[in-house]
């Protein structure tokens, strides 16, 4: 079996907006091959968290290992270059450019402004196949040449993740990806985070619980920015505390 | 409805043709007009980089067109009355080489686009606008009160700058020379435009956020769109004066900067080649609206309001198939 690694590791994360306390001693770990969830009400704090650890925000103390060293001082921009990649809550994709032509961009990411410049905006064979490869992956594969503001709601979702598993990310932070999807389209997006995770880690924040239950290898409970919880899904199931906090009622 | 390309060729082939009218008529205002289409379109061309394409609506380009304009008057000034300029290394005695200048004149726009845009493209939307009017204005007063270089009366620099060994006074060598200038500013814009850089400055336009998700700088990125915008609207400047033998504080005001946006929106910000047909359109109607009446600008105002309300992407929008 191979050896689990930590690829992203939160140490005592405190983060205060005035005097209101948005992430409270946060300390989780993501392993490889390992999807992690974080539940939570509304306003518990985990946009903010997810923000912190893609570097959009910085903690007031804390610190955030992203594989065995510490990115604190890193910025955004730099996180993403060392394979820290994420998606936003709200389908954040270009929507005057193609399907195609907005993967392309994430996969041309990793260029100098110079090399920018200099190079025409169109794919070799081997980006092309590998565009292709992920269209078919998230089974975009007939809407390439569809501009992609006038993509379905789930479409836009599923292009979304598309650019960001095409930047051959270290570690996947996902923030709501189910949102608006309906019934047919989360159970796909299951299956294909479900066949993502045995390559690369995950962290999702979601609020669909039965996508977080059939996915999560480990589930973390957010409330009042502090971590209440944290385990199995069995153990989350299972929790007074959680329950309590989380719904007032079963999970 | 035409395809892009064959929009560009017949304006830029109709401009030429224009201006060959004028010579085969002998009526050398013909001729100035088109050459001054060609150079306004330059100007035109190079503010619809970053606002059609890089969304940043600069309401002080009139600095960079004001600035190219000056370097290459104050150069072609020194190289004639010999007066040298006392730099801190050397002394500079001026030039008459219209390539010299040119060169001075991009220099001196590419330097002050990169300290504008280095503190402007911190701020976006309403800000950015004043941000960027606020430089001009103080490059225009600045040009008020320089009296060494003719102050509020600006300055002649009487003939034309030399390049090789053309007449350069002849209308039609000059117009063919802005005419080169033009395709190689097309060629340049038109390859930063497809090339990656082009596509993800069109990604920072329309969302910041996720550019910087894929690793990409947004500030980096719009800053070198500005430069290059900057660079190229000082070309312009210096083209205008070699045109008018003249230049003076107007070239540096907000009403200039105003009409290089109101090039850009006649014409049609989301082509290239919009602003071309936007000069060709303002340049016909400030000389037919104008001979008709005195009050030209306020009908050109109506038509802008039109545009806007009807044909957001412009006369080019009307011309060009998506």
């Amino acid at each position: 079996m191979a050896e689990k690694k930590e690829i992203l590791k939160l140490s005592g994360i405190n983060k205060c907006f005035g005097n209101v306390v948005v992430a409270k001693d946060i300390s989780l770990t993501v392993i490889s091959n390992q999807l992690h969830a974080l539940i939570g009400p509304n306003g518990a704090g985990k946009t903010t968290l997810i923000k912190m650890i893609s570097g959009e925000l910085k903690p007031d103390q804390g610190v955030v290992t992203l594989l065995d060293r510490r990115v604190n001082h890193l910025s955004e921009i730099a996180r993403v270059h060392r394979g820290c990649i994420r998606s936003f809550q709200v389908s954040s994709i270009i929507g005057s450019m193609t399907v195609f032509e907005n993967i392309l961009l994430a996969v041309k990411h990793k260029r100098s402004i110079l090399k920018m410049l200099f190079r025409k905006f169109q794919s070799n064979s081997s980006e092309s196949s590998f565009v292709y490869q992920t269209l078919n992956q998230l089974s975009l594969e007939t809407l390439g040449t569809k501009v992609a503001s006038t993509l379905s709601h789930g479409d836009k979702r599923k292009l979304e993740l598309a650019m960001a598993l095409a930047m051959r990310p270290k570690i996947l932070l996902l923030d709501e990806p189910f949102a608006g999807l309906d019934q047919a389209e989360s159970s796909k997006l299951i299956e294909l985070l479900k066949s993502i995770k045995k390559i690369m880690p995950i962290f999702l924040i979601e609020h669909d619980m039965q996508a977080v239950f059939a996915l999560a290898d480990k589930i973390s409970v957010l409330n009042e920015g502090e971590i209440i919880e944290s385990g199995s899904v069995e153990k989350i199931r299972r929790s007074k505390l959680v329950q309590n906090a989380y719904l007032g009622g079963d999970l | 409805m035409l395809t892009e390309k064959k929009f560009n060729l017949i304006i830029v082939l109709g401009i030429f043709a224009f201006s060959l009218i004028g010579y085969v008529i002998n009526e050398p205002y013909f001729i100035t007009l088109a050459t001054k289409i060609v150079i306004l379109g330059i100007a035109g061309c190079a503010l619809n980089l970053i606002l059609g394409f890089g969304g940043m609506v600069s309401f002080g380009h009139a600095m960079f067109f004001g600035i190219g304009s000056y370097v290459a008057a104050i150069s072609a000034f020194h190289s004639m009355n010999g007066e040298t300029i006392d730099l801190i290394f050397f002394d500079f005695n001026g030039s008459s080489q219209m390539l010299f200048n040119w060169f001075l004149a991009v220099i001196f726009s590419m330097f002050f686009a990169l300290v504008v845009g280095s503190i402007s493209i911190r701020t976006s939307g309403v800000y950015f606008i004043m941000i960027t009017l606020a430089f001009a204005q103080m490059t225009y007063y600045f040009s008020v009160g320089w009296t060494k270089y003719g102050g509020e009366d600006g300055l002649s620099t009487y003939v034309r700058n030399d390049l090789f060994s053309i007449n350069t006074m002849l209308p039609l060598n000059f117009f063919i020379i802005c005419f080169a200038c033009l395709c190689v500013v097309w060629f340049i814009l038109n390859w930063v435009i497809n090339s990656n850089f082009g596509n993800f400055l069109k990604g920072c336009k329309e969302n910041e956020e996720k550019m910087r998700s894929l690793g990409l700088n947004p500030y980096t990125l719009k800053l070198t769109a500005f430069v290059i915008s900057g660079a190229i609207t000082g070309l312009a400047g210096a083209l205008y004066v070699d045109l008018n033998r003249f230049v003076s504080p107007t070239s540096l005001s907000w009403q200039t900067s105003g009409e290089l946006i109101v090039l850009v929106i006649l014409g049609g910000s989301a082509r290239l080649f919009g602003p071309l047909l936007g000069a060709i359109v303002f340049i016909l109607l400030e000389q037919f609206l104008g001979e008709v009446t005195e009050n030209w600008q306020f009908w050109l105002g109506v038509i802008l309001v039109l545009i806007v309300l009807y044909f957001p992407k412009g006369v080019s929008g009307l011309i060009i198939k998506d």
